[in-house]
């Protein structure tokens, strides 16, 4: 198999042996390498070991943190039923009838942004990702409204096109549920690939399409071989986060009756007559086990393999024309911007206009919605705490995994493979019960440790939660860096940390700003956790959104929801912005 | 204000022998007679403004009357409120896991009957019940054996689309909803898990019987989980039908198609009240509050809000459509002994 | 510019030896090359004293100063052996123009801004690049990749300059083109360089010195020319091009003044006269290596005093310059090439002869 362009390919055989040759000048072993890595691991244990050390002492105790009781295996007896099982298959059908499909389209979209004459491709950039952006809930209302059999606007125009008396969607089924999940997976695949595709050398490509392979078996056999570690990475990220999918299955599949394993383990904890932890972090930790797989599935498919597609040996900015076709792709992008963003948040911008979603008549037309929301102090206070731990956090979030997947990927240092498993496990546990597990550790600190109820403890929690996309984001961009590029500043003068910060991350840079973007985002949206550790005084903005949604002010969580994604408008046009005029290699 | 007030609590201090006396059965010796002195609670209310502020914990989220009544608390104490909301199942896994790790923060929380024998009983997080002066003016059904001073009912009714439903066929009884002419047009919050639909059917299983489910599993109801998403599926017309309806979201549908209603058979509900929290920090300013919330003022509040007081004498001079919520008939609440069996029931009728 | 000193280094990984004990010295302002073939340990050589890797044995030092001893666990950091570096593959950073990549060193060194213009431009201008200083780097050709890479590992006046395979990448025209210049440019600025090729003819054109590696060991250090005329060994003869080497026997051997000796051999079939590096035995098995441009096609008679052989022309191929002819003799194949003038079709016996100076003898293995 053809997999990559190798500096060292049969040029010197000892490369065979070099690996990262750089960090191998230092195997003897310094003090320094050891009392970084061990930094490195503490912090890490500290933001998910210890977290999940308390869950699965909590699903092996009768009783949680803090209460007399014994050690036993109920939790995991109870979860073996045939029930149980049901449940698994269809959560895992579920997520793989989501993954793959949104995979597809995500990377046949970034192949269209990042690599085709597509016109306007920079606007549609940013328009395509919108939706990953607006609170689920939202967008979950707003396709209750298209797509509900009885009065849905699209059951509706096609029964007033056609005549016909059945309805053409029912978003409540087990379509809806995956096609609401495609709509958070699309975008978010896209932000991860699409730089992917951009820094790939078009000679890499060119060079198979010189030895007769087509087009179509060039993007197969060379492009996506190549973007192998991102796609891997993607579709595991993707999937794991399929099978924690909440929102959708309990909007969507509850009224159909489809039970998946969140809302199992929602309903554990949540609706009965006592919480029962003990099983929900059992099942959990099952679902984790199994997540654990995937990850090994990973290592045993990337072993051995480069993909150094960013070479020391520039290569021009490059897209493929194409001709009267890029109009057809064109099309497309336009058809996904419509139907994902134009469809749902059409209805959320029409409906913060009025006094109530869905009755759009002109006596109705108000901007109390509006009035509300900015008069509303507390709002202004959540804000004002989010965006100052959506700031810290996601830089403090994103420099973690940048540091983390740095060294999985470009060094042969003892111990990698743990913090890179390390920084995948929060991604395994399902939200609700890892926010348990937060809270469990940051109370049960000894005395002296003011994190619980302080902003500290949400800060944290944010890290740990935002680290294993931030790593994922970084590593699959430093797989694409060819070792040359590290060690010719190194050569030139510069030590590990200039190096790191004025090559790795520069030449990372749009990896880091998508990974930015999206940590900012996840802190901005995360409930589960900041419920459980939020304090008097440092409410965050999803604290805020689920009062109001409670209350039944849906107009105003969308008013809301609409100038959260004016943000990432902003931060997605700065990021663009900036690339451009900092990284000539676009 | 704090002089007015001063003169009250010095008129009804004389009165505070009586009422204390009367629910001494239910109330511990130890604290009435504790609180029992003529002077007592001018201490309490001493202590109370010296300790400042109060750190209350809500499981009814999102509800403006908190605020509301907050702030008539620290207008009429001068003690600050900070509140902190979170969903049932969260606020008592934060108190209970603050209390194991030694981290008193909270002093009063606001929450339900069900959940209060959780804590009394699992995790002896909650301290016994102060005998305050407006304990005693508590209607005696709301007067409970467990910790908490109960403070309003929510009530639960019907929601009908007007447009989808003539005047003359809105249903007036839970009963009318057997009629096959609503088979697959009802929309029904769980009553699988525990919540708003669990409620419904906990009390008019005990109330109207098992037949009347068994007829309601004929009807082919649609289950959800999102009471407020719900009203509005049924106002756009989804549905002709939403139960259970929290009644005090009516007057915030006015304007759309829907009719809120109140079924003859009674309203079921749900309790809540206050408990006075273990290791509270201020644990006077917790008594005042707890006090606080069953004064007329307070109760006047939610009764305005179209929740059921529970004490008398504060729905007179409502508009007449909040009135009829607030002194709607009560049809009966959950018992949190029996969840379990009652889940099972559900399940088992409700497939 | 510094002298360069190797004493007995190795590289070890696990169970294999990548670099044995090598012992080199590079003169302040020469210009070295470490020649070998792919797994010879050169690039693992280079990348040592670049400290990329760390040596597992011997000690190096730049100038003065070790830069690493294995034995007392010493290591200098390649950030400051003050080296400059041209990677095969140029490793230009994509992200830069290419006055920031040439500036890299000297901004991270903190000189003043009006002191990095002016040498950064002063390289450039070296390079003959100045007019794109301000070029995204990518949009570059590769020979100008090229020309930027050596700019920026000038810039900063290192020690010693290191190149790795830096024109592998160019095609035949730039190679020789930008080797010329870059020879030309060594010269003029007196660098210390040590150069690591594959490519026998670009470390002859290029270098001072040539150092053969083979096996993690150096096999001959000497000037182009003495490699390629009189190799100390075998393997090293056969390094360059394709040299008839044919076995024999030592009849007489005498010191021919210097450090040379002439030999009287015997092969199958033939006898001669040929020189020597060192003294033979009589009766000795050498291997006598004729370079095919040595050899010329003539008259029987005509071979007097060197070596000569008779067969017949089993193939022909006319390639411009000369004709490379194989002439089977009952010795073996000869390779010979001839001018492109000679008229020898395949199938015609032909008579070849060496002069005894282009006849090379080494101890046969």
């Amino acid at each position: 198999m053809t997999i990559a362009y190798n500096r060292s390919s049969g040029v010197d055989a000892s490369t065979q042996l070099r690996g990262n040759a750089f960090t191998r000048a230092f195997s003897g072993g310094t003090l320094g390498r050891n009392i970084g890595m061990a930094v490195l691991i503490f912090i890490l244990g500290f933001l998910t070991l210890y977290p999940l050390s308390m869950l699965l002492y909590g699903s092996l105790h009768s009783t949680p943190p803090g209460m007399a009781g014994e050690f036993n295996l109920a939790g995991y007896r109870a979860i073996l039923t045939a029930q149980n099982l049901l449940v698994l298959v269809n959560t895992v059908g579920i997520s793989l009838a989501k993954t793959i499909p949104s995979l597809s389209i995500a990377v046949l979209l970034a192949w269209i942004i990042a690599r085709t004459d597509t016109p306007f491709r920079g606007t549609l950039e940013v328009l395509i990702t919108l939706p990953f952006f607006i609170p689920p809930i939202l967008t979950a209302m707003a396709w209750g409204m298209l797509g509900n059999p009885q009065v849905g606007v699209i059951n509706m125009a096609w029964r007033w096109l056609t005549g016909a008396e059945e309805p053409l969607v029912n978003v409540y089924s087990y379509g809806g549920v995956i096609w609401h999940m495609c709509q958070y997976s699309i975008p978010f695949l896209f932000l991860f690939i699409v730089d992917a595709f951009r820094a790939m050398d078009p000679s890499l490509e060119e060079s198979s399409r010189m030895c007769g392979a087509s087009r179509w078996s060039t993007f197969r056999k060379i492009t996506l071989v190549l973007m192998l570690p991102v796609l891997t990475s993607s579709f595991m990220l993707s999937f794991i986060r399929g099978i924690e999918s909440f929102e959708s299955p309990l909007f969507f599949g509850t009224p159909a009756g489809i039970t998946v394993i969140t809302t199992e383990i929602y309903e554990s904890i949540n609706h009965r007559a006592t919480p029962d932890y003990q099983y929900a972090t059992a099942l959990s930790f099952a679902i984790l086990g199994l997540m654990f797989l995937l990850v090994l599935w990973q290592w045993s498919l990337l072993r051995g393999k480069s993909f150094q597609t960013v070479t020391g040996k520039g290569f021009r900015p490059n897209v493929i024309e194409l001709g009267p076709w890029r109009w057809v792709t064109f099309g497309f992008c336009v058809l996904f911007f419509f139907v994902t963003v134009v469809l749902p948040v059409g209805q959320l911008l029409l409906g913060s206009f009025f006094r109530f979603f869905g009755f759009y008549t002109y006596d109705m037309l108000t901007l109390e919605h509006y009035r509300a929301v900015f008069a509303n102090s507390e709002f202004w206070r959540a804000m004002r705490n989010t965006m100052t731990l959506g700031l810290l956090g996601a830089t403090a979030t994103m420099v973690l995994g940048a540091i983390v997947a740095y060294v999985s990927v470009r060094t042969k240092w003892k111990g990698r493979r743990l913090i890179d498993v390390m920084a995948w496990l929060p991604w395994m546990m399902p939200g609700m019960v890892l926010g348990v597990g937060f809270l469990w550790a940051f109370a049960m600190l000894p005395g002296p440790l003011p994190i619980y109820g302080t902003i500290w403890a949400l800060l944290l929690a944010y890290i740990a939660l935002g680290t294993p996309v931030a790593t994922r984001v970084m590593t699959g961009s430093y797989h694409q860096l060819s070792y040359d590029l590290e060690e010719c500043s190194r050569v030139h003068g510069a030590t590990w940390f200039q190096t790191m910060w004025r090559i790795l991350v520069a030449l990372a840079w749009p990896a880091f700003a998508v990974g930015w973007v999206l940590t900012f985002f996840g802190i901005m949206r995360e409930l589960s956790a900041s419920i459980l550790l939020y304090s008097v005084g440092s409410e965050v903005l999803s604290v805020v959104l689920l009062k109001l949604w409670t209350n039944g002010n849906a107009e105003q969580v969308s008013v809301i929801g609409l100038m959260m994604m004016l943000l990432v408008i902003l931060f997605r046009w700065v990021q663009l912005r900036v690339i451009k005029s900092r990284i000539s290699k676009l | 204000m704090t002089n007015t007030r001063t003169t009250a609590v010095r008129s009804w201090s004389r009165r505070l022998f009586l009422a204390a006396a009367g629910s001494a059965a239910i109330m511990s010796g130890a604290s009435f007679s504790a609180i029992a002195q003529e002077d007592d609670w001018e201490k309490v209310i001493e202590a109370g403004k010296k300790e400042g502020s109060l750190v209350l914990y809500t499981a009814y989220v999102g509800q403006p009357s908190t605020k509301a009544i907050a702030d008539a608390f620290t207008a009429e104490y001068g003690i600050s409120v900070e509140v902190l909301e979170a969903r049932a199942s969260e606020i008592r896994e934060r108190v209970r896991v603050e209390q194991a790790a030694g981290r008193y923060a909270v002093d009063v929380m606001f929450t339900s009957e069900g959940q209060t024998r959780l804590y009394d009983l699992e995790d002896k997080s909650i301290d016994p019940l102060p005998v305050t002066p407006n304990s005693g003016k508590v209607r005696d059904q709301f007067k409970l054996e467990v910790p908490m001073a109960s403070v309003m009912t929510i009530p639960y009714g019907m929601l009908v689309n007007t447009r989808l439903v003539p005047e003359n066929e809105i249903p007036k009884k839970w009963t009318d909803l057997t009629d096959p002419k609503w088979k697959g047009k009802i929309l029904a919050d769980d009553p699988r898990a525990i919540g708003g639909g669990y409620s419904w059917w906990f009390s008019t299983y005990d109330k109207i019987g098992e037949d009347f489910h068994k007829k309601m599993g004929e009807q082919q109801l649609t289950f959800t989980r999102d009471q407020r998403e719900s009203q509005r599926r049924v106002a756009r017309g989804e549905y002709a039908i939403y139960i259970p309806l929290i009644l005090t979201d009516a007057p915030g549908l006015e304007g759309l198609p829907v009719q809120a209603v109140i079924p003859e058979e009674g309203v079921p509900y749900v309790l809540y009240g206050n408990v006075l929290l273990k290791n509270a920090p201020h644990p006077n300013a917790a008594k005042l509050y707890i006090d606080f919330l069953q004064s007329p003022a307070a109760q006047k509040i939610y009764a305005e809000l179209g929740h059921g007081p529970v004490v008398d004498g504060v729905t007179e001079g409502l508009p007449d459509n909040i009135r009829a919520l607030s002194e709607a008939k009560l049809l009966g609440t959950s018992d949190s002994r029996r969840q379990n069996e009652m889940l099972e029931k559900a399940k088992a009728i409700y497939k | 510019m510094a002298s360069v000193t190797l004493e007995n280094v190795s590289r070890v990984y696990g169970a294999v030896t990548a670099v044995d004990g090598v012992d080199l010295k590079i003169r302040s302002g020469e210009f070295v090359t470490l020649l070998g073939p792919s797994g010879c340990g050169k690039t693992t050589t280079l990348r040592m004293v670049a400290g990329l890797e760390k040596n597992t044995g011997g000690r190096i030092s730049i100038g003065d100063n070790v830069v690493s001893d294995a034995d007392s666990n010493y290591f200098v950091p390649s950030e400051r052996r003050r080296l400059g570096m041209v990677f095969q593959s140029y490793a230009i950073w994509p992200h830069m123009t290419v006055f920031d990549n040439v500036a890299y060193p000297l901004r991270i060194r903190r000189r003043p801004a009006a002191e990095i213009r002016e040498r950064v431009m002063g390289a450039l201008r070296l390079v003959e690049m100045e007019q794109y200083a301000e070029r995204p780097s990518p949009a570059l050709s590769g020979g100008q990749q090229q020309r930027v890479a050596i700019a920026r590992a000038l810039v900063f006046e290192p020690e010693v300059l290191l190149l790795d395979e830096p024109l592998s990448n160019l095609d035949a025209r730039l190679r020789t083109q930008m080797g010329d210049e870059f020879r030309q440019l060594q010269q003029r600025l007196k660098i210390t360089a040590l150069y690591v090729t594959h490519d026998q003819a670009e470390a002859m054109a290029l270098s001072d010195r040539v150092v053969v590696m083979h096996g993690g060991k150096i096999l001959q250090v000497g000037a182009p020319e003495e490699i390629y005329q009189r190799p100390e060994s075998r393997q090293v003869a056969a390094f360059f091009g394709t040299p008839n080497l044919l076995a024999a026997k030592v009849k007489d051997c005498r010191p021919n003044g210097g450090a040379v000796f002439k030999l009287s051999v015997e092969g199958q079939g033939w006898s001669g006269e040929c020189h020597a590096a060192t003294e033979m035995t009589k009766g000795a098995d050498v291997t006598v290596m004729v370079r095919p441009e040595n050899l010329q096609v003539c008259e029987a008679a005509k071979a007097n005093g060197g070596l000569s052989w008779s067969g017949e022309v089993v193939q022909a191929i006319f390639r411009g310059s000369h004709r490379s002819i194989v002439v089977k003799t009952p010795a073996q194949k000869l390779n010979v090439e001839a001018s492109s003038l000679a008229d020898v079709g395949v199938g015609r016996t032909v008579t070849i002869a060496a002069p005894p100076e282009a006849a090379w003898a080494v101890c046969s293995e």
